[in-house]
């Protein structure tokens, strides 16, 4: 599937001098809102936001969830939440079932229909849309970007 | 490394993003200034008097948000607008001097809220992983 090219911002690094371009921090959110840009431009057709893929991802990975621990791992606030997760599941592609330790709970789980959704069609694009943002890295570039960055998230504690 | 792996990229991305832009906006609240400010700011003190469209295009703000921040830089004094020399129907934003000392002061915050982040790494890995974003995040060669 061929993305149709996104007018995504791009860097103009003519117009930056020394110590904005060589900030680390500004260079990674720019990255981080360039592929994110490009993600939710692929999603599109689908019906899905990034943010939606990263609870589909979350529960096709860990199963049932509640809709806190959800919000928690993917620094969404609470009330956010539950408009996702409503719109999830009109679309058909999770649902909501009473948690049996605590009937006041309701647990998320990805409908069969979205756990396909997720492997299928969605996992290729997520693959599609990084291939192209890193595309300008070796193999061994990715790794090492990936280590560092995997540290940074987890370090920082 | 497999394509699945490289495809978390954007993930960790997000995610150290957000952690920075956190640490960035709990370093500028005691100064009242917002991480859109500061943005700004930087990028005027940076790349000098912009026209206001390539601003915006420099930090990814929309136009309408632009104008409204250029109008409180101007307000507060720290910016003004002038004619283009070569094209006198676009204005150019700069700084002012009050605009240009508040950068310098908010540029130290941000390098320190960048060293606390990166404290993990050591320099070399630094420069490598900002020489990685570059590319990643650059224009096309």
């Amino acid at each position: 599937m061929e993305a149709e090219p996104t007018t995504r911002p791009t860097l103009r690094k003519d117009l930056l001098s020394s110590e904005l371009s060589a900030s680390v921090g500004f260079l990674l959110a720019k990255a981080a809102e360039l592929v994110t840009a490009d993600f939710e431009h692929s999603l599109r057709p689908y019906g899905i936001r990034a943010r939606d893929y990263g609870v589909m991802s979350l529960l096709y990975r860990h199963g049932a969830l509640s809709q806190q621990q959800i919000g928690e791992a993917v620094q969404i606030d609470r009330t956010t939440m539950v408009s996702v997760i409503d719109e999830l599941e009109s679309a058909g592609l999770v649902e909501r079932t009473r948690d049996p330790q605590d009937r006041r709970r309701y647990a998320v789980t990805l409908t069969d229909k979205g756990a396909k959704l997720f492997h299928g069609a969605l996992a290729q694009v997520n693959d599609e849309v990084h291939d192209a943002f890193l595309a300008r890295l070796t193999g061994v570039e990715r790794e090492s970007l990936i280590a560092m960055l995997t540290r940074l998230v987890v370090d920082d504690r | 490394m497999t394509e699945r792996e490289s495809a978390g990229t954007g993930w960790l991305l997000e995610v150290a993003a957000t952690r920075r832009a956190q640490h960035l906006k709990e370093a500028l609240r005691p100064y009242g200034v917002r991480p859109r400010w500061y943005g700004v700011l930087i990028a005027l003190a940076e790349a000098g008097p912009l026209p206001q469209h390539q601003l915006g295009e420099l930090l990814g703000i929309d136009r309408t948000t632009m104008v409204g921040l250029v109008d409180r830089l101007e307000e507060e004094g720290m910016a003004g607008r002038r004619r283009g020399v070569d094209d006198r129907r676009r204005y150019l934003i700069e700084l002012t001097e009050k605009g240009r000392a508040r950068a310098r002061e908010l540029l130290l915050i941000g390098s320190e809220v960048d060293a606390e982040l990166l404290s993990g790494l050591t320099p070399d890995e630094r420069a490598a992983l900002e020489g990685l974003l570059a590319r990643i995040a650059g224009q096309p060669a």
